[in-house]
């Protein structure tokens, strides 16, 4: 006996105590899988023995797996036509007692010959095929057993990147296993990937854990050392590194180990050439070619090929260099061709679709929780928040001792900077969500302007600035649009200006560009003549805080959110901001809108002042307050009095309460929070509008709320509620409310606050021309007649596609609807039509979401606009 | 054996976009082209044995009863594995590209300006493939006609051996 491990001698001993011919079979074929590794020509001699008592016995599955058996044998003393064609009938008899794990193990091993032949492409077929069979089976070890065969190649191919990834995957496999002979061979791969990788350290140190794994004598050690000799050679330890080679060599010989002869020659050959001892170094190449067109081993006779070359060129022999060079890059086309690359390329696709498959389920969870923990955030804060601005407010306007002010207008600066803070950071969160609608309304530019002055003019006036804000005479004052938003910005950028300038002035300048079929292009500007912004900042000025330097914003505090806001902003609104900066001198904000013109002569302007006579109506109103939070209760019952001194306040701390409040007494107004304990706002209104009688039924009520988000606003009024007022509130907003309610003619109804309600509002300008013939032309090779064939195509198909949708939309059919648009798609992109006026690709997406398919009438209503339009252009221009 | 034509089905219920795809392949291909506007068409005709099989992903946008994309592409990898089929879909999602490479699909492309040339670039690949069948089914055949002959000849020969010897 050469090597005796202990599992040989416990697998022996178990083999005398059995009598059944197949138990012994199985037993023999487990000795010989283990002693492979230790002794080939005994596992081999060991196979021939157990196919041939296999067959006696008629036991095919043992035979099979003896066949495979041999194949590996014949695969590791390099014979690799006998190793195909005994690996051939193992696979016959797998299909034939369809034995998967068997039909995988000799894909794996048909696999390891064509590698070694250097035809990666069939290699790798086969082991994918393997592969796919382990996949089926969840077997995790053979699956491993694959992979690694699979980094053999990547490896091979020369992407060792990839050759890693696989080979670290199995590590922790064969080491939970304690598989001890493939976690050797594993080692031996990672060895030599790090070796090609360059880090020599790792490779070192995996292959010298791969000798002190393997026995003494046997292949697998062999290699180890020759791992080793090779990385001492790169490493200029030549003295080490001839000596462990040289080893190698002798038992590699006596071992009849072909790959380690082929490698241990091969670096000799190379260190001899690096010395400059020609002639040594040719013997061991020339051997080391010999043995490895001997057994075919494609990859390595490349590689000597190029050896030798260089070799040869320095011994002055260039016919023979010149020979060698040609075989190289022939080789080398041979093994790299693309069909294996792109096959490679498919596998990891598959992959990384799993892959990407799972981080977006992941992704979506994350993105709904974020969305709940904003929307509980948004109350939670709001809260609080109504009570500290609100009970400052009204300490300020009571008596209070002269040096208590200070602290009550420091609270009241301190609150309100904290409420913009916090909007600004769920504005943001809202436009992320898509949550933000941009409004099409009637507005007053000059109005806006005004405003934005005003809150300004002060601060202005404290620095020391000037604050100039000019409108010129040929601007449109009334327009269509989302004045919330464009003063929004309008502050942001002038807030800005102000903050950051300490002496000079800031100017707020508005020009029109442009007005063509009713769309007026307005600029506006903001110049200031403050610190201004140094260029490599300039770039990222517009991008979230996370990103832009932290420095300023701790010098002159702030979220730095407030540009990224108006940037999305001006892109919800179609513009366009830009900024022009000089370090030193001074900044200016460029906003470029395009704006409806109104057609209304005089844009509506809201009423701002109270009139004595509503006051008086207000203070003999009778009012239900709903409140269960109790600082909140005090904030706005007194705010009420203050108001309205004399108005009659109940309170209910619920919605149950409320209910049954509005049962017993008649109420002229009901003043309702959404979140309450017991029973919800919501839940309240609908039961009063649902179960009471008349006139209790319909009395008025307005939401208190801190969820102003549009689609709560809207559920609040789908539920039946009157209006509503966000919290913490205004005093004169909530005075103007209630007044409105009570003489009966400013109730919010959802057709006035959805935009989606005034289709011929919410239309956004379509451009002069809205197809585009260039992909076309392209695409037909500037043929006229093809274009206009599909053209005519498009023209027959579409309409039919557009009542499809139609339809869908009539009888809420959203799926079809989904389809058709799907279908339209890919056409109105032919034509040159853009999502940005089409939004098909919206209309599918929000199709497929239930929550929001109200917003999908307007949005098919815009789509007809489009294509009737492109219809006119591709008839007209043909 | 008879020249046969290369053919590959195209299976759009959208007839321009079969048009162009047809009028794109056919200037750089020299399959035989033809057109389905329905997956059941395509699949009533699947005794020409295509080579390649372009599907639509959405095939009911005006026949709400027809047939998926995905339920054709299990059929026809069912009974016609050799046909290989590339999926066409309107959207870049990932969820199509998984289900159809589940299926058996060979790729897939997003409906779009650039699908025209990544699909020629797969069908570059198809072909690749299919040659290396057709001409692994080709040294089959003449092992077999071969070994037949070599049988033939054999027996001719014992025949002719055991004629001869009892004169």
């Amino acid at each position: 006996m050469l090597t005796e491990t202990p599992r040989l001698k416990q697998l022996q001993a178990h083999y005398d105590t059995l009598n059944d011919e197949q138990s012994r079979i199985d037993t023999l074929i487990e000795i010989a899988m283990e002693l492979r590794n230790l002794d080939v020509e005994r596992a081999s001699a060991m196979a021939d023995e157990i196919i041939a008592r296999a067959s006696a016995a008629k036991y095919m599955l043992a035979e099979g797996r003896g066949m495979n058996l041999k194949g590996w044998c014949y695969w590791r003393q390099g014979a690799y036509d006998e190793g195909l064609d005994i690996l051939q009938g193992a696979h016959g008899i797998a299909l034939y007692i369809r034995n998967r794990p068997l039909e995988a193990r000799v894909l794996n091993n048909f696999g390891f010959i064509y590698r070694d032949r250097g035809d990666l492409a069939t290699a790798l077929n086969y082991i994918e095929n393997a592969l796919a069979i382990n996949e089926t089976l969840g077997d995790e070890v053979t699956q491993a057993v694959n992979l690694s065969s699979i980094a053999y190649i990547h490896y091979d191919l020369g992407d060792y990147e990839n050759a890693l990834g696989f080979a670290l995957r199995c590590l922790p496999i064969f080491k939970r296993e304690s598989d001890f002979h493939r976690l050797t061979n594993l080692y031996y791969i990672l060895g030599n990937i790090y070796f090609k990788l360059g880090k020599f350290g790792e490779a070192l140190r995996y292959f010298q854990e791969n000798f002190s794994m393997s026995e003494e004598g046997t292949v697998m050690r062999n290699l180890a050392v020759s791992g080793i000799g090779k990385v001492y050679y790169l490493q200029g330890r030549l003295k080490d590194a001839e000596a462990a080679l040289r080893s190698v060599l002798e038992d590699a010989k006596t071992l009849g180990d072909v790959e380690s002869q082929i490698t241990a020659n091969y670096y000799l050959g190379r260190l001899y050439l690096d010395e400059g001892s020609y002639r040594q170094s040719r013997d061991f190449l020339e051997e080391a070619f010999a043995k490895a067109s001997d057994f075919s081993r494609l990859h390595d006779v490349m590689s000597l090929h190029e050896t030798l070359a260089a070799l040869y060129d320095k011994t002055g022999d260039i016919p023979k260099a010149f020979e060698h060079l040609k075989q190289y890059e022939h080789l080398k086309e041979e093994i790299f061709q693309q069909t294996t690359f792109n096959k490679l390329r498919n596998l990891q696709t598959r992959q990384q679709v799993e892959l990407a498959q799972k981080e977006k389920e992941v992704a979506e969870k994350t993105a709904a929780l974020k969305q709940q923990f904003m929307a509980n955030m948004s109350h939670e804060i709001r809260t609080p928040m109504n009570a500290i601005v609100g009970m400052s407010r009204l300490l300020l306007e009571k008596e209070h001792l002269p040096h208590q002010e200070r602290y009550l207008n420091a609270i009241s600066q301190s609150a309100d900077n904290l409420l913009v803070i916090i909007n600004d950071i769920l504005d943001l969160s809202k436009i992320e969500a898509g949550k933000i609608i941009i409004e099409q309304v009637h507005f007053s530019l000059r109005g806006i302007m005004d405003g934005v002055r005003d809150m300004f003019l002060l601060k202005a006036e404290e620095k020391g600035l000037h604050l100039r804000v000019i409108v010129a005479a040929d601007v449109e004052d009334s327009l269509i649009g989302d004045p919330t938003r464009i003063s929004q910005v309008l502050i942001n950028l002038t807030g800005n200006a102000v903050k950051f300038t300490e002496k000079g002035f800031v100017e707020l300048r508005v020009s029109q560009t442009d007005d063509k079929d009713g769309i007026c292009q307005l600029r506006f500007d903001v110049e200031d003549t403050g610190i201004g912004i140094s260029e490599d900042y300039v770039e990222s000025i517009f991008e979230s805080f996370t990103q832009a330097g932290t420095d300023t914003a701790r010098k002159f505090g702030g979220t730095g959110l407030g540009l990224t806001i108006s940037k999305q902003l001006s892109n919800l609104m179609h513009g366009k901001i830009s900024v022009v900066s000089q370090v030193g001198k001074g900044t200016t904000f460029t906003l470029e809108l395009p704006l409806k013109r109104s057609d209304a002569t005089t844009a509506v302007s809201e009423d701002d002042s109270i009139t004595e006579a509503q006051r008086g109506m207000l203070k003999k109103a009778h009012v239900l307050l709903v409140e269960d939070n109790e600082f909140n209760r005090m904030v706005a019952e007194d705010t009420l009095q203050e108001m309205a001194s004399g108005i009659r306040i109940e309170v209910a701390v619920n919605g149950r309460e409320a209910v049954d409040m509005v049962r017993a007494n008649t109420y002229d107004l009901v003043l309702m929070d959404i979140q309450m304990p017991v029973m919800d706002g919501l839940t309240a209104t609908k039961m009063i509008r649902g179960e009471l009688d008349e006139p209790a039924r319909s009395t008025k009520i307005i939401a208190m709320t801190a969820n102003v988000l549009r689609e709560d606003v809207e559920r609040y009024l789908d539920a039946g509620m009157n209006a509503y007022i966000s919290k913490p509130f205004n005093p004169d907003d909530l005075a103007k409310k209630m007044i409105g309610l009570l003489t009966g003619n400013a109730a919010e109804s959802p057709k006035q606050q959805t935009p989606e309600a005034q289709p011929e509002e919410a239309q956004e300008p379509l451009p002069d021309k809205i197809t585009d013939r260039s992909f076309l032309r392209t695409f037909t090779g500037g043929k006229e007649e093809k274009m206009q064939k599909y053209i005519n195509m498009f023209l027959d198909n579409a309409p039919r596609l557009l009542q499809n949708i139609d339809d869908a939309l009539a009888s809420g059919d959203y799926a079809s609807l989904k389809i058709a648009a799907h279908s339209l798609k890919p056409q109105l992109t032919y034509m040159g039509v853009k999502e940005e006026f089409s939004h098909i690709l919206l209309i599918q997406q929000t199709a497929g979401e239930a929550v929001y398919t109200h917003r999908l009438p307007p949005l098919v209503a815009n789509l007809h606009r489009v294509c009737d339009k492109a219809f006119e252009e591709l008839r007209t221009n043909g | 054996m008879a020249e046969k034509k290369r053919l590959i089905f195209l299976v759009d219920d959208e007839p321009i976009q079969n048009e162009m795809l047809k009028d794109y392949l056919s200037e750089r291909f020299l399959y035989e082209i033809r057109t389905f506007e329905s997956g059941e068409d395509a699949l009533q005709n699947m005794h020409l044995a295509p080579e390649i099989m372009v599907l639509d992903f959405h095939l009911n946008a005006s026949k709400p009863n027809a047939k998926n994309g995905v339920d054709i592409l299990k059929e026809v990898k069912d009974r016609y594995p050799d046909t290989q089929v590339i999926m066409l879909s309107g959207q870049d999602k990932i969820d199509v590209a998984v289900e159809s490479i589940k299926y058996g699909a060979y790729d897939y492309v997003v409906k779009g300006e650039t699908a025209f040339s990544r699909m020629e670039n797969i069908m570059n690949n198809v072909s690749e493939l299919h040659k290396m069948k057709t001409v692994n089914r080709a040294y089959r055949n003449t092992i077999i006609f071969l070994s037949i002959g070599i049988g033939l000849i054999v027996i001719l020969s014992a025949y002719l051996y055991w004629m001869k010897v009892p004169k």
